[in-house]
């Protein structure tokens, strides 16, 4: 009856992983974005924020490059990034302070992923009162969540569900999530490529017949708006942790609504651009899976679906098997190295795996082209992790990638060096500086990040 | 008005005791009345420094500790009441002082079940988990339509994810949830508009083609043997008529050949005689499935000759001038499906006019979605939507299902709500505790027979309750209780995260992960189906196999895909503690790890989970030349010469290490690399055993414990919580009271009903009330 989706079984986003450079399509600019009306200055193009979460740190003296400075000639671990080296901060220095126990003993992935973007410390509990901070993702998200469809995206490469117990007395929601919409609420990643593309343009029906589409929308509206009176009618009744959580829903749900009633305004769905085909469901290759989620947050950004992005490349403490690198163990069992030559060679593998991958990504946002730049010159793109050393579970001396100019503000080609403990947060407030958006701390930052536009 | 006083009144009964025990005389009445008889009869083996089976009735400090030892007086009364104790022989208590103790003991067991019933713990409300949504959807429209998958994972607490606490609602749910129930009301009330007739054209400008040609206003050319086509995307499946028209360059003797050809399948052939401007026309009708199929027409018989002598002779060439598909001719839709009936159980012209036969079945179904009746109010706030669907032009079905949709996303369909009245804690209303017990039991709502003993308030007798609990565990849908507490509590779902290394373990494979899976679930269903014995988990001589995993346990003469029971002769393999399942998900990818297995059994069967490792500290030593060649055993020996981490793997590892001759993937091995396997341990208090055989007998001195832990996790399940530190005198009780008398202790059912029967299960305590 529906339509079968044209799905190609590899990357589908081919024409993305061509490094040309695209026209920026006039369908593609939302109005007024490359003209302010009326000037014949072309506008900016607003600043995208992205954040990348890779678990279990890495091995610190293959990463860090020796000299501050020009990038010159890269450590082993980052020579992925050559070819991009001109786009890339290397800032080292940053830390996690409330990443680490604080009396509340072991816990330290759960609480780097966690931290890794509130860099708040999270309450120590399996489940009751379970608390963080809003993560940065998250406070740009609702500053800037009028000027696209979608105020975010939350993308994961981890596709099932945790299992069991996950970190020492922690709940698996600090594992597996690190955007936090309010501190006891995450929002959660989405894992499959096909879903994603579904939400950036809609579904495959919904493209086919805008009529029904119109309906539906119309019909979905008001829904929302009458099961978020139910909720407050309920919540009439309830207690207070109960109404926390009626509130979660009855928020979720307006947030919907809003969507909707945008996307109500809209004569019809996003226009997929015509070099991308839909891909499939969740391809089985790790390689492949990430990708293709890199290629998804590129183009989330080109077509203006959103302006933030967060990945995971997998959970805190992931023990991911990397056989395809001839690393077949755990990635969290081979991090906690002990010195073993052997075993640091295999994290050294996965290291330069995920940095590859980061460059990849990096090479086509600088090869795609917006407005009389590219996607870098209006992008700042964040790498990192929670641990620093992965082998004893450190908070500092975290490692810490920054691709793109963000309209000026970071000057990239560099190795930034700040004083060991300098917080994370202190980045943050400058990336959400960039974006525009007005806020005078953010966690526990002590200021904006020196430095960083040279 | 009624309900409230009803409420009041129900609350009276259950409380009553315990607002009574407020000035308890019950240490006076074991002083005066209860001891004397324990002096007379029970001393002689459980007292007066004797302690026969660990039991001493004249150690408690004082009457008052006495009285509030409920575990003891449960036992006293189970065995006096089956007239076990005293032995034969023994001088034995007249009816009358049996009486009196039995009485006493009830006594005492009522007043703690009261302080239960005062302290029942609170449950965050709580958010059905997508498998429970999907099991609601289905068991409430009827259709079997997965949506779990495309809702965003759980978040879990306490091993399960189904803590209130922790199940959090995004936009990401909302945006999945509409679209979900979008799919499901379209399968259950296949509400897809008539398909009407009609023909879609195709002039030949705006073929495609597989082959070499100009295309223009008057066709699409093929130079070469070749296909013109376009793709249509069919409705429905049904009878299509396919037309074409098409004219040739005609060269040679024969005319041009052509043939119609859907998806590459070759319908019929004909001729094209006709030269442009003329057409030659042809059409046939094909029965034709749904879905987008390609219409071509494909030049059979190209012909180029440039040395021919008649230059009329030389290039034959087709050119296909149009393609037309008309349908689906005569279509009919098909009788409404059982669901859709099931739903528009009325008709406007039954129930004698559309709206009210609206809020008929708008009505029944929101009953059933929330699980309560939905009230007036709220379902003349979902028919407001039906209301402005119909004003819009929807059809009256299709209007109706704007209202089921908004039904199927509501708070009220989506949390398991249980009010909070002011004051203190509360018995739970008949509808509350069907919810509770039917997610518990099937993860999906109650079914009517449970929904009319809530309704009627039967529910609420503890009898009912137990034999509405028995009914539904033989109904085939306990079966996702089975299968999602096994998967949660035993930890299986880790399984389809585990990536043994394809070089050392090449027989693992996506079947076999599966096959894994299958065993342990199938073997737990069979705890629960057949009421066996908890401690049949750790001592089974039977599981079920197929013939993969017969092969990878070497147990010959199983054979094809099906699982069937198999007894286990061998006694290298018995109860869970052996299945592949459990060995790999304790595994590293490349080898074992027996502290992920000491871990596993301490947590999960021992109650005992060691705390985490102290910050900081590495889980082995650097391993520094030969070391690299010592066995796991040797390297780990140091984890048990610090101090620091000797506490808990001086327990930890010895369990392990039972477990050396099953490997990374749970097959026997008999040596590990070069060494042979030592799969001897110790644990701290001397009790020493070889083997997961003698680690089991271990086990089962430990039976109390396992009990404890297997309560504990099912009570985390049932309640949506983590363990509240009330909850202890509560698992007691369980514990106590579904050890059974003679035969197998802790049968499965027992367990269960003393659960769902307990103030834990049955009351619920507002914020900030009771403890």
């Amino acid at each position: 009856m529906r339509k079968p989706i044209r799905i190609s079984r590899r990357t589908a986003l081919k024409a993305m992983g061509a490094a040309v450079g695209l026209p920026l399509l006039d369908a593609m600019v939302p109005d007024g974005l490359l003209r302010a009306a009326g000037a014949a200055e072309p506008a900016r193009p607003p600043v995208r924020l992205g954040f990348v979460f890779s678990p279990n740190g890495v091995i610190g003296p293959e990463f860090f490059p020796a000299a501050e400075g020009a990038l010159g000639d890269l450590p082993p671990t980052l020579e992925p990034l050559a070819d991009v080296r001109e786009h890339v901060l290397v800032l080292t220095g940053l830390a996690l302070d409330n990443a680490r126990a604080k009396g509340d003993g072991p816990g330290d992935h759960a609480r780097a992923s966690a931290a890794f973007l509130t860099t708040a410390h999270p309450a120590k509990t399996d489940g009751r009162d379970i608390r963080v901070g809003v993560s940065v993702d998250q406070v740009a998200a609702a500053a800037l969540a009028a000027k696209t469809r979608l105020p975010s995206l939350e993308l994961t490469a981890e596709k099932g569900p945790a299992a069991g117990r996950c970190d020492s007395g922690y709940s698996c929601a600090y594992v597996s999530n690190v955007s936090w919409r309010g501190p006891s609420t995450p929002a959660p990643g989405e894992s499959n490529p096909r879903a994603v593309f579904e939400r950036l343009f809609g579904s495959e029906a919904d493209r086919r017949d805008e009529a029904a589409r119109a309906r539906r929308l119309r019909h979905e509206a008001s829904i929302l708006d009458l099961v978020a009176d139910d909720a407050a009618r309920l919540g009439a009744r309830l207690g207070r942790r109960d109404r926390e959580k009626l509130d979660e829903y009855r928020e979720a749900v307006r947030e919907v609504e809003r969507r909707v009633e945008r996307a109500e305004s809209e004569r019809r769905g996003a226009e997929v651009p015509e070099d991308v085909e839909s891909p499939a469901g969740i391809p089985r290759d790790y390689r492949e899976h990430l990708d293709l989620l890199y290629d998804l947050a590129l183009l989330a950004v080109r077509t203006d679906a959103t302006r933030v992005v967060t990945l995971m490349t997998g959970r805190a403490g992931s023990n991911r098997s990397y056989a395809f690198l001839g690393v077949p163990e755990g990635h969290h069992h081979l991090s906690h190295h002990q010195g073993d030559e052997a075993k640091i060679a295999k994290i050294r593998k996965i290291d330069r795996f995920q940095v590859e991958a980061f460059a990849r990504f990096v090479g086509k946002l600088a090869a795609t082209a917006e407005g009389e730049g590219t996607l870098l010159h209006s992008g700042l793109w964040l790498w990192g992790s929670g641990i620093g050393d992965g082998n004893r579970h450190t908070h500092h001396d975290l490692p810490i990638l920054l691709a793109g100019r963000g309209g000026g503000a970071a000057a990239p080609g560099r190795h930034v060096r700040h004083p060991t403990d300098t917080p994370l947060a202190n980045l943050y407030l400058t990336m959400l500086g960039a974006a525009g958006v007005a806020a005078d701390s953010f966690g526990d930052s002590t200021g904006p990040l020196a430095g960083l536009a040279g | 008005m009624w309900r409230r006083a009803a409420r009041i009144l129900l609350l009276g009964l259950l409380l009553a005791p315990a607002l009574a025990g407020e000035t308890p005389d019950a240490p006076r009445r074991y002083a005066t009345e209860v001891r004397p008889i324990l002096a007379r009869y029970c001393y002689p083996c459980h007292g007066d420094g004797v302690d026969e089976a660990g039991l001493a009735l004249d150690d408690w400090p004082d009457p008052g500790a006495a009285a509030a030892d409920v575990a003891t007086w449960r036992l006293v009364a189970a065995r006096l009441a089956a007239g076990e104790m005293p032995p034969a022989g023994e001088p034995r208590p007249s009816a009358a002082e049996t009486e009196r103790v039995l009485a006493f003991a009830r006594a005492v067991a009522a007043e703690t079940s009261d302080r239960e019933r005062a302290a029942p713990g609170r449950t965050t409300l709580r958010r059905l988990t997508r498998r429970e949504i999907e099991n609601s959807v289905r068991d409430l429209l009827g259709v079997d339509v997965d949506l779990a998958a495309d809702l965003p994972p759980d978040d879990t607490g306490y091993g399960f994810d189904r803590i209130g606490d922790v199940l959090s609602l995004s936009p990401l749910h909302v945006e999945k949830l509409l679209a979900a129930a979008d799919r499901a009301l379209d399968a259950a009330l296949e509400l897809s508009p008539p398909f009407e007739r009609r023909t879609r054209a195709f002039p030949g400008a705006e073929l495609e083609a597989t082959t070499g040609g100009t295309g223009g206003a008057s066709g699409r050319w093929l130079w070469s043997n070749g296909e013109a086509f376009a793709r249509v995307d069919l409705p429905v499946a049904g009878t299509y008529e396919i037309r074409v028209e098409a004219a040739a360059q005609q060269a040679g003797d024969d005319p041009a050949k052509a043939a119609v050809v859907v998806d590459g399948r070759e319908l019929d052939r004909f001729d094209v005689k006709a030269s442009p401007p003329e057409t030659t026309r042809f059409s046939l009708r094909a029965e034709l499935p749904a879905g987008e199929r390609r219409f071509g027409v494909a030049f059979l018989n190209d012909s180029y000759r440039p040395e021919a002598p008649d230059p009329a002779d030389r290039d034959r060439n087709l050119l296909v001038v149009r393609i037309e598909v008309d349908g689906p001719i005569g279509w009919r839709p098909p009788p409404p499906s059982a669901s859709h009936r099931r739903i528009f159980f009325t008709t406007p012209a039954a129930a004698g006019g559309e709206r009210v036969a609206a809020r008929l079945v708008v009505g029944r179904f929101a009953d059933r979605a929330f699980r309560r009746p939905a009230g007036a109010e709220a379902t003349e706030r979902l028919l407001t939507l039906f209301d402005a669907a119909r004003a819009e032009g929807e059809t009256f079905e299709a209007a109706v299902a704007v209202a089921l949709k908004a039904a199927l996303v509501s708070p009220r369909f989506l949390f398991l709500v249980e009010a909070d009245a002011p004051g203190g804690p509360r018995p739970l209303d008949g509808y509350e505790l069907a919810s509770r017990l039917s997610y518990l039991l099937w993860s999906g709502p109650p079914d009517d027979r449970l929904r009319a003993a809530a309704a009627s308030g039967r529910l609420l007798d503890p009898a009912v309750l137990a034999a509405e609990t028995e009914r539904m565990l033989d109904d085939p849908r306990a079966d996702r209780f089975a299968f999602d507490f096994a998967g949660q509590w035993l930890g299986l779902r880790a399984l389809d995260a585990v990536a043994p290394d394809p070089e050392r373990f090449p027989a693992f494979t996506e079947e076999l992960r599966r096959d894994m899976r299958r065993e342990t679930e199938l073997f737990f269903r069979s705890v629960v189906r057949e009421d066996r014995s908890l401690l049949d988990l750790l001592t089974a001589r039977d599981t079920f196999l197929n013939e993969r995993l017969a092969a990878l346990y070497g147990i010959p003469g199983v054979t094809g895909e099906e699982f069937r029971r198999v007894r286990l002769r061998s006694p290298e393999r018995l109860g869970v503690l052996t299945q592949a399942s459990i060995l790999t998900i304790t595994s590293n990818p490349t080898r074992t790890s027996p502290v992920k297995r000491g871990k596993w059994v301490l947590e999960q069967i021992l109650d005992a989970a060691p705390p985490p490792p102290p910050a900081g500290v590495p889980p082995l030593p650097k391993a520094e030349g030969a070391d690299a060649a010592a066995t796991i055993r040797e390297r780990m020996r140091r984890h048990r010469t610090d101090p620091k981490c000797a506490v808990c793997h001086r327990r930890m590892d010895p369990i392990g290490f039972a477990f050396e001759n099953y490997d990374g993937i749970g097959r026997w091995r008999e040596t590990d690399g070069a060494d042979p396997v030592d799969a001897r341990g110790r644990l701290p208090d001397g009790r020493s055993f070889d083997g997961v055989p003698g680690l089991a007998r271990v086990l089962l001195d430990e039976r109390e414990a396992f009990a404890r832990a297997f309560v504990r996790s099912l009570l985390a399940y049932a309640l949506g919580r983590g363990p509240g530190p009330g909850d202890a005198p509560a698992v007691d009780r369980i514990v106590l009271g579904s050890r059974g008398d003679g035969g197998p202790p802790w049968r499965f059912r027992a367990v269960l009903r003393e659960v769902v029967t307990s103030g834990l299960f049955r009351c619920r305590q507002p914020e900030g009330g009771g403890r």
